[in-house]
């Protein structure tokens, strides 16, 4: 088994919506994947498929191994979920939160427990109903990091929190991260980009890319070219350039399959009497917009021209 | 099992509120049964039975619901699907919380309730135990089933207050249908395909959180149960009646119509149909004889060939040798009474009666200031209350039909100074349905009494008995259903057609 998770043409409707359009997914063991992507692209569904909490049109699922469809019970021993939307035992308090867990789990260690509640700063005597949102979560992410999961899945775990809660709950996720694969769904491309290994895009239920965080790093570029005098965008533009646009003696777009060799000649093949051409590295969240811009550009087809470009 | 029991620790944890709210009900409802034994205490609280058992019912509801949704089922939020929770743990945690906070309680208020009422629970267990099942078919069942396709109190209550209004519509239908003949049978067959539908309902959603299809399984049989309730009184509409043609007019039995005047003003009511309410009086049984009636069918025929028949409409009249006083109540069309309703009609009233003969054996009991038992009855003693009579206990079931006799030259009590003592015998009649089982109910003890009552020829007497008094019991044995059949000429159905407050329904006990 090298994947903690793998889909096939995952598809889910409800009633005439398909949040899902048939979603191929490999998380690979070890990974810390993000699942990125506006808000409704998806990722809730396709997680709460993957944790088997709804079922999946059409398409399979597997996760550690095991067909989504089949996870219950005892095989939850060896994954941890924890969700923005989830729906704890609000009259319990934190103690015995996890005590009542505690018994589940047969590789639950008391340890460890401890050594998150102090990190996280959990008030062992206060009801869940009485913490804020980001102190309930990290009650939340204890109670599933204390039986050192196999694998740990976050749906939009990070979302509306302040960024020292949020450091917090990636420092304790990170803390796991060399025993446990970790599949993470986030809108917020700036605070996953720190610490994720691979990302997954995905919009309106298709995932439009896939790939480890460096490769991806290094296929977009910001292409700046400098000229003497005013310029025009030739019509027959190469498909992998996004976005381009001229102002005055200048042009700029974004190159989506960056190669050091080929992108200058492709270059100076189409702008032959460029004076300067510089080639400058993206931020993720740069990288996203761009693509999202992409797709909402009508003279590109929307998302067919732009699964073209990512390819 | 380790599982289970630290899920039904945690519940009993979060649940103390409810638990101590339904024993605080079942303790009450447990008082009330006790006290409703005594005399007419509470006759000036008529709403306080029902109150009671409405209390126990939201009680064990609030707990049951609140139970089950600690573990949501329904939705998509709860955090307890993603542990290690299996839902046999999960669904025998839930239901052994039910069995001990539920059933247990219960168990141990019917057994104090036998205990108060003098039998012996170790000879009851069998009927203890059926009656805790028929409490898991309905309510319990149906209850968790609701529970389990709603996500909060909230939409239970919205649950609950739609099953409570299918079943007015159901019981208004009923009413305005009358009893199916097979109603008894009718009822077993709504509790199974309730109870059945809420098990698989149950189970769907422990094993596979399947909301809607469970939420279709359950409207389902909320349809089938209307099916019945709708098909049963069309579908066995004289089912019974056959039973009772054929057979001979029972020789001995007389009717007689009481007078009644002509109503002074002729105008109608707005209404479809006109109510027509016959006095009569029926006498001629033999003694040693005792009648109940089954059903009653009046056809009317008028000179110029008007005709109208009723359908059998349910009579559970008894008849006692001597002469019987009651009031035939029957919906004629409005525009069939108009053209018949002067006119001097023929009119047939057809009588289904089962007859009951008494037994030779008899058994005299000797009544005390105390409880004293009474063979093949109960527990009785004597009903100080407005009505003197004698009240009993019995455990599970009524007596089928037990007949009550006092010679008031036997009775021992004394004759107030210018009271008047009775001059011939005062009777009473118990009579239940005779069934394999007990009819469903919380309490393992029925309830029943004799009103023992004679007729003077002028006024209805009381009877007198005091401790000291013997009391004849027999036990008249069911001999066979007949139909009598009835004719006056010259009737003019006008006469009978009732108005309001001028003419008082009387479907009285038997009069002497």
């Amino acid at each position: 088994m090298s994947s903690a998770i793998r889909t096939e043409n995952l598809v889910r409707k409800f009633r005439k919506v398909e949040a899902l359009q048939g979603m191929n997914l490999n998380v690979p063991l070890g990974a810390i994947y993000a699942l990125v992507g506006p808000n409704g692209a998806g990722k809730s569904t396709a997680i709460k498929i993957l944790m088997n909490i709804i079922e999946p049109t059409s398409g399979r699922a597997e996760v550690l191994g095991t067909d989504s469809r089949r996870l219950a019970g005892r095989s939850f021993a060896d994954i941890g979920y924890v969700s923005e939307n989830q729906e704890l035992p609000l009259w319990m308090r934190v103690g015995e939160f996890l005590s009542f867990l505690r018994p589940f789990y047969p590789s639950w260690d008391r340890d460890l427990e401890e050594e998150l509640v102090k990190k996280f700063d959990l008030p062992l005597d206060r009801r869940l109903r009485h913490l804020s949102r980001g102190m309930r979560m990290k009650a939340a992410l204890a109670s599933s990091l204390a039986y050192h999961p196999k694998l740990i899945v976050m749906d939009e775990p990070f979302s509306g929190l302040d960024p020292l809660v949020r450091d917090e709950l990636i420092e304790g996720l990170l803390d796991r991260t060399e025993e446990a694969t970790v599949l993470v769904s986030s809108h917020d491309l700036g605070e996953i980009e720190s610490f994720a290994s691979h990302v997954g895009y995905l919009e309106n239920g298709s995932l439009l890319f896939s790939d480890e965080m460096n490769v991806l790093a290094s296929r977009f570029r910001e292409v700046e070219l400098t000229f003497d005098s005013p310029v025009d965008l030739p019509p027959d533009l190469p498909e992998s350039w996004m976005q381009p646009s001229t102002s005055a003696s200048v042009v700029r777009f974004i190159e989506s399959r960056f190669d050091v060799e080929r992108s200058p000649m492709e270059v100076r093949w189409v702008f032959a009497d460029h004076r300067n051409m510089t080639f400058n590295p993206m931020s993720l969240r740069s990288i996203f917009l761009a693509i999202a811009k992409e797709g909402r550009r009508p003279n590109r087809g929307g998302l067919q021209s732009k699964e073209a470009v990512l390819r | 099992m380790r599982q289970i029991f630290h899920i039904f620790k945690k519940d009993v944890r979060r649940h103390w509120i409810e638990i101590l709210f339904s024993t605080a009900a079942l303790t009450l409802y447990t008082w009330h049964e006790i006290h409703s034994w005594k005399p007419k205490r509470f006759d000036s609280l008529r709403f306080w039975p029902a109150t009671v058992f409405f209390l126990l019912f939201i009680a064990w509801w609030v707990l049951i619901v609140r139970l089950i949704q600690g573990e949501s089922l329904a939705g998509d939020r709860q955090f307890w699907t993603t542990r290690p929770c299996e839902w046999k743990c999960l669904l025998a945690a839930k239901a052994s919380f039910i069995l001990a906070f539920v059933n247990v309680p219960l168990a141990i208020a019917q057994v104090f309730l036998l205990l108060k009422a003098g039998f012996p629970p170790t000879l009851q267990w069998f009927w203890l135990l059926w009656l805790h099942l028929l409490m898991l078919c309905v309510p319990l069942s149906p209850i968790m089933a609701l529970a389990t396709v709603t996500r909060n109190i909230s939409q239970s209550l919205l649950a609950l207050l739609g099953v409570v209004l299918l079943m007015a519509g159901l019981l208004a239908f009923t009413l305005t249908v009358g009893e199916p003949a097979f109603a008894y049978s009718a009822d077993w067959l709504m509790a199974l395909v309730l109870a059945i539908v809420s098990v698989m309902a149950i189970g769907l959603q422990y094993v596979r959180r399947k909301t809607s299809i469970a939420r279709i399984i359950l409207g389902i049989g909320g349809g089938m149960i209307v099916l019945i309730t709708t098909l049963v009184p069309s579908l066995t509409e004289g089912m019974d009646i056959p039973a009772f043609s054929g057979t001979t007019e029972l020789p001995s039995l007389q009717a007689e119509l009481l007078p009644q005047p002509l109503p002074q003003d002729e105008t109608l009511d707005e209404k479809d149909k006109v109510e027509v309410v016959i006095p009569m009086a029926i006498s001629g049984l033999p003694k040693g004889f005792l009648a109940q009636g089954q059903g009653v069918m009046l056809t009317a025929r008028t000179p110029d060939g008007g005709f109208w028949r009723s359908k059998w409409i349910p009579v559970y009249q008894f008849f006692l040798p001597g002469t019987n006083n009651l009031g035939l109540n029957f919906s004629i069309e409005r525009k069939i009474f108009e053209k018949i309703r002067f006119a001097p009609a023929a009119i047939e009233i057809s009588f289904a009666t089962k007859i009951f003969q008494s037994s030779n054996e008899e058994v005299v009991v000797v009544a005390t200031d105390q409880t004293f038992p009474v063979p093949r009855t109960g527990m009785c003693w004597l009903d100080s209350g407005y009505r003197d009579g004698i009240k009993c206990l019995a455990p599970f079931f009524q007596p089928v039909s037990v007949f009550v006799r006092v010679e008031p030259s036997e009775s021992t009590c004394p004759i107030a100074e210018g009271g008047r003592q009775s001059k011939g015998e005062l009777h009473g009649w118990q009579w239940a349905t005779d069934t394999d089982f007990p009819d469903y109910g919380f309490s393992p003890v029925q309830s029943f009494g004799f009103d023992l009552t004679g007729y003077d020829g002028k006024s209805p007497e009381r009877a007198l008995i005091c401790p000291g008094s013997p009391l004849h019991f027999s036990f008249p044995q069911f001999i066979r259903r007949t139909r009598a059949e009835f004719k006056f000429n010259g009737i003019k159905l006008e006469q009978y057609r009732y108005v309001g407050l001028g003419f008082h329904l009387v479907l009285r006990k038997s009069d002497r």
